[in-house]
């Protein structure tokens, strides 16, 4: 454990220190920073230790080094010692030692392709050397797009765990993070968010929720659905409607002119359910997106949802369920909002949320007492004034 | 008192026509013969401080509508001033007369276009 810690904390102070700052679009201040090593999975599925690289990254830079577990010749072979070594593809006596003994050693370079919003694209060249094997044993060259906490798994080999180890298998894996502005860390940021639909004839409905975190970390946020009466087309028809439901997250970073990029993933979905009885079967049909947008502090933006679309289908009547009627051959897209055929109703949603107008309006403020005048500073030492 | 006697007894200082039985009874209520003495004072002071109107003139006092009228639709028109004004002054001193819970207005538009920055979950 003393080790892995020595070797993350090392690898980090090392790419502190060794590559300028880059500048990042929208000044926020955030550096990205990849972490890649191994993490060592325990006999009951939990995470165990882990010994990994992190480096802050520079567009255009490539970023080398090693990661081994599993020593030869030790009894069983154990996978529990493991170790980061070789930064910038220089290996020491050490890292020699380690990585000619190592049952396992993973190479692997990358180079940063650009970063956006948390988001970073990565070209990673990574090879798997077994038991001293200068033939790759596995390989793997790809360009990676990563969201911000995002980790991709890229490799995996077992072990034999007993006492005094208990890892039972070892996987490869990178995640993208974010360094944050440490004058700016601790900033708190409140999001009011509105979610308005307009539909054809002009009546509005709304939700709204309002979310406090810290800046850099990105809440979630759900609506209460949005709820449309399905018209009857007969009189048994089950009683129906269509259930909107919106959500997402959102992360928003103040940069150092007092502007807020923000960084919103959300989703659509559209469920038939009856309310009456039971959840809905099926997952509902929509969708989801990412947007990256600077606003000033209190400036309300409007993000506008595509339309929706695809269709819903189920049992119209009780009578319909009984048989297990079956959906139409082929069943194409309806152009009407509503139909019943053959014992079910399907409604599309396009035409049944024609003229729709379905919004977000978001508002980012400081927390009541934090001052809103040019560089944000941290809530802190605003709270000492 | 009541306003039926306080109309007939201004309706006699007037000097228009009333029904004597109902001045009788007016005067039986000692509120309206308080009443009744303002009136008188207020009329004697009128008469001191009107000057006379000329003669090209005298007639527009004859076709307008009996002062008493007028009286009333002036307090009527005090109390409706006096009601806006109350209304208005109530209407600033609140710190938002919108609804709290809906949203400000945007001052721009984004849209998620499909394909681009959205895409179909299933």
């Amino acid at each position: 454990m003393q080790m892995r810690t020595w070797m993350v904390v090392g690898g980090l102070s090392f790419g502190v220190s060794a590559l300028p700052a880059p500048t990042i679009a929208q000044d926020t201040g955030t550096q990205p920073v990849l972490h890649v090593g191994l993490r060592a999975v325990k006999s009951d599925g939990s995470r165990g230790r882990d010994a990994a690289w992190e480096t802050i990254n520079k567009p255009g830079e490539t970023f080398s080094a090693w990661v081994h577990a599993g020593r030869v010749g030790t009894a069983d072979e154990q996978l529990c010692v493991m170790r980061a070594a070789g930064r910038g593809g220089t290996l020491t006596e050490v890292d020699k030692r380690g990585l000619d003994t190592a049952l396992h050693a993973w190479k692997f370079s990358h180079t940063l392709v650009s970063h956006e919003g948390g988001r970073q694209v990565v070209d990673f060249d990574w090879q798997r050397f077994d038991r001293g094997s200068p033939t790759p044993a596995a390989s793997g060259k790809q360009r990676l797009t990563l969201g911000e906490g995002q980790t991709q798994f890229l490799d995996l080999v077992h072990g034999r765990s007993g006492p005094p180890c208990d890892t039972v298998a070892v996987a490869f894996e990178v995640t993208a993070k974010t360094r944050e502005d440490p004058a700016l860390a601790d900033t708190v940021l409140r999001y009011d968010l509105w979610l308005v639909r307009q539909d054809r004839s002009g009546r509005k409905e709304r939700r709204h929720v309002i979310l406090s975190a810290l800046q850099g970390t990105a809440p979630e946020f759900h609506f209460p659905p949005l709820h449309a009466e399905v018209p009857k087309l007969q009189p048994d028809q089950y009683d129906f409607r269509v259930a909107t439901r919106v959500g997402g997250s959102i992360r928003g970073r103040l940069t150092r002119d007092g502007r807020v990029v923000l960084e919103l993933e959300t989703y659509r979905s559209d469920v038939l359910e009856q309310p009456a009885s039971r959840p809905p079967s099926r997952p509902g049909r929509g969708g989801s997106g990412r947007k990256v947008l600077t606003a000033a502090i209190g400036e309300a933006i409007e993000v506008q949802l595509p339309p929706a679309g695809g269709y819903s289908s189920t049992f119209a009547t009780a009578k319909a369920e009984g048989e297990r009627a079956a959906p139409p051959a082929g069943s194409p897209l309806s152009r009407e909002p509503v139909t019943v055929k053959n014992g079910r109703i399907e409604v599309s949603y396009g035409p049944f949320f024609e003229g729709e107008r379905l919004s977000i309006i978001l508002q980012v403020r400081k927390p009541d007492g934090t001052p809103d005048d040019g560089v944000a500073l941290p809530v802190v030492a605003a709270a000492g004034r | 008192m009541n306003m039926t006697y306080t109309e007939i007894l201004s309706a006699l200082v007037d000097g228009e026509s009333v029904d004597p039985a109902a001045v009788a009874a007016a005067l039986e209520d000692a509120g309206a013969r308080a009443a009744l003495v303002d009136f008188v004072r207020l009329r004697n002071a009128a008469r001191a401080d009107a000057a006379p109107l000329p003669a090209s003139l005298d007639r527009l006092r004859a076709a307008g509508p009996p002062r008493r009228v007028l009286r009333w639709a002036a307090a009527a028109a005090a109390l409706v001033l006096t009601f806006m004004a109350g209304l208005l002054t109530a209407v600033s001193w609140r710190p938002d007369a919108r609804d709290p819970a809906a949203p400000p207005q945007p001052a721009r538009v984004e849209r998620f276009e499909p394909g681009v920055d959205w895409h179909p979950s299933n």
